[in-house]
């Protein structure tokens, strides 16, 4: 099919969903502690977090008015912090979830995941995991801040690519550290046989905000784009940019489908202090509501306006960008409390670079 | 308005699926989240209790066979464990805490884990 069909007929779909606008991904930040101090956190979580758990009756009760709206064995409750794992009720409340018929799945960096919690998450009915390896040992180390998390994370992967039961992805922040080193690392990955490999740019916010080490230089962003792009066409592993960004004439090469930011349109939140937004790492201006004051169905169906209909980012180099139908102002976690300006593109970066 | 919508959807999606790599293109995933959860599990649930008492027994470990999930009954001698669907699979029930509520002879069952949910009742003979 010629690329202006394609690429016609998926902003269709991408309006189509938008005036659906049915949710089918549920984040709930069930904590804000963490037991690492990773350099690249956008949430800003510690060990010490001065918020507590949120309780889950509260969130149960939250979301239970959404089976009257939606059958909710279509919708994933992302149970995401914080470290998720440090919540001692965790397989207690994945069973509640799924005796309501939800279905969840937990994110971590996977520093806790022994075989024991394994089992007894499993147990619980959980259905998807996504964990965090972001380089070798040195390069892991480094961003996570921590000498022990590079073994944990390795033996946890172990556990999950046995599990005949779980959808997973292993996902990566790729930085200046690591990205020379992402060949290597694809090879580990195989030999511990993981099928999925989700890889990311870190984004200027939370604790990256200000750090160089981070921030990939436009020729290292091809580099990351031509590195998928060639572990795409390998096909020993199925390697993926994240939908963080548009990356224009790249996007064929290292995703599925087109870019398209979900947030608002099929994907909320509900944070560990009770706000629902869309996505967790999203600016908090962007907070629609709090489950503490308002009802999260009526929210849903009837807030998140600036999300669905995202005319506003045509602004500061958006407004003049020939792309823009395509990106339609791109993720929404790249726009601070402003609104003027996207933090930075990928696309133009390269670009200019070209 | 929304049944059209609904119905441009799945016609759109059809043509996306048909075009991508993968058939789960479309099986999105948020860019800090997880992969959606598409798989198909069973819950297995019911009591265990002594054959020659009737009394429902706590501390059994309730496993399946080559899948690491497992659960320990209750006081109430119940349990619930969410297992790989398949036409079948072993279901192992073994004493986990020696002597605390007296000591049973493991049991092996076979049964048919297909559909949501499977009721299993079952009967441990004290060794």
């Amino acid at each position: 099919m010629p690329g202006k069909l394609f690429q016609y007929l998926h902003r269709l779909f991408r309006a189509n969903e938008i005036r659906l606008h049915e949710l089918s991904y549920l984040f709930w930040e069930c904590t804000r502690r963490c037991n690492l101090r990773c350099l690249h956190c956008g949430s800003d979580c510690s060990a010490g977090s001065a918020r507590g758990d949120m309780p889950f009756g509260d969130f149960l009760r939250a979301i239970l008015p959404l089976k009257k709206a939606y059958p909710p064995n279509t919708i994933t409750v992302v149970i995401t912090g914080g470290e998720p794992l440090l919540r001692g009720d965790l397989p207690q409340c994945g069973r509640a979830l799924r005796e309501h018929g939800f279905r969840w799945s937990i994110v971590t960096n996977g520093y806790a995941y022994t075989p024991d919690v394994h089992a007894r998450l499993l147990a619980a009915g959980m259905g998807a995991i996504t964990l965090s390896l972001d380089g070798l040992e040195d390069a892991h180390s480094w961003l996570r801040s921590s000498t022990r998390s590079f073994a944990n994370a390795l033996k946890a992967i172990e556990l999950i690519t046995a599990s005949k039961r779980l959808c997973y992805d292993i996902v990566t922040c790729v930085n200046r550290k690591n990205i020379n080193t992402l060949p290597e690392l694809k090879e580990l990955l195989i030999s511990k046989k993981v099928a999925a490999w989700r890889l990311f740019t870190i984004a200027p916010i939370g604790r990256a905000k200000g750090n160089d080490d981070l921030q990939l230089t436009p020729q290292e962003l091809t580099q990351l784009m031509d590195f998928i792009a060639g572990a795409r066409a390998d096909r020993r592993i199925d390697a993926k940019l994240s939908c963080e960004a548009y990356v224009g004439a790249h996007e064929k090469r290292v995703r599925d489908a087109p870019f398209f930011c979900r947030a608002g349109v099929t994907i909320a939140s509900v944070l560990a202090d009770g706000s629902i937004a869309a996505c967790p790492n999203i600016n908090r201006h962007f907070v629609q509501g709090n489950i503490y004051r308002d009802s999260f169905l009526d929210v849903w169906s009837n807030r998140f306006e600036v999300m669905r209909n995202r005319r506003w980012t045509r602004t500061g180099i958006c407004a003049r960008c020939s792309d823009y139908k395509r990106c339609n102002g791109g993720a929404m976690h790249l726009w601070s409390e402003r609104q003027d300006a996207i933090l930075t593109c990928i696309n133009q970066k390269m670009l200019h670079s070209a | 308005m929304k049944t059209f919508a609904n119905k441009s959807r799945k016609f759109l999606q059809s043509i996306f699926k048909g075009l991508s790599a993968t058939s789960l293109a479309f099986t999105f995933q948020a860019c800090y989240g997880t992969a959606q959860d598409v798989g198909q599990d069973v819950l297995i649930t019911g009591t265990v209790s002594s054959t020659q008492t009737g009394e429902a027994i706590p501390g059994i470990k309730v496993s399946v066979e080559d899948q690491p999930q497992y659960e320990i009954t209750d006081g109430s001698g119940q349990f619930s464990v969410y297992a790989l669907q398949r036409s079948a699979c072993k279901v192992t029930f073994e004493d986990a805490d020696a002597l605390q509520h007296g000591a049973f002879l493991a049991k092996d069952t076979i049964v048919e884990a297909l559909g949501e949910r499977i009721v299993l009742n079952v009967s441990l003979d004290a060794r």
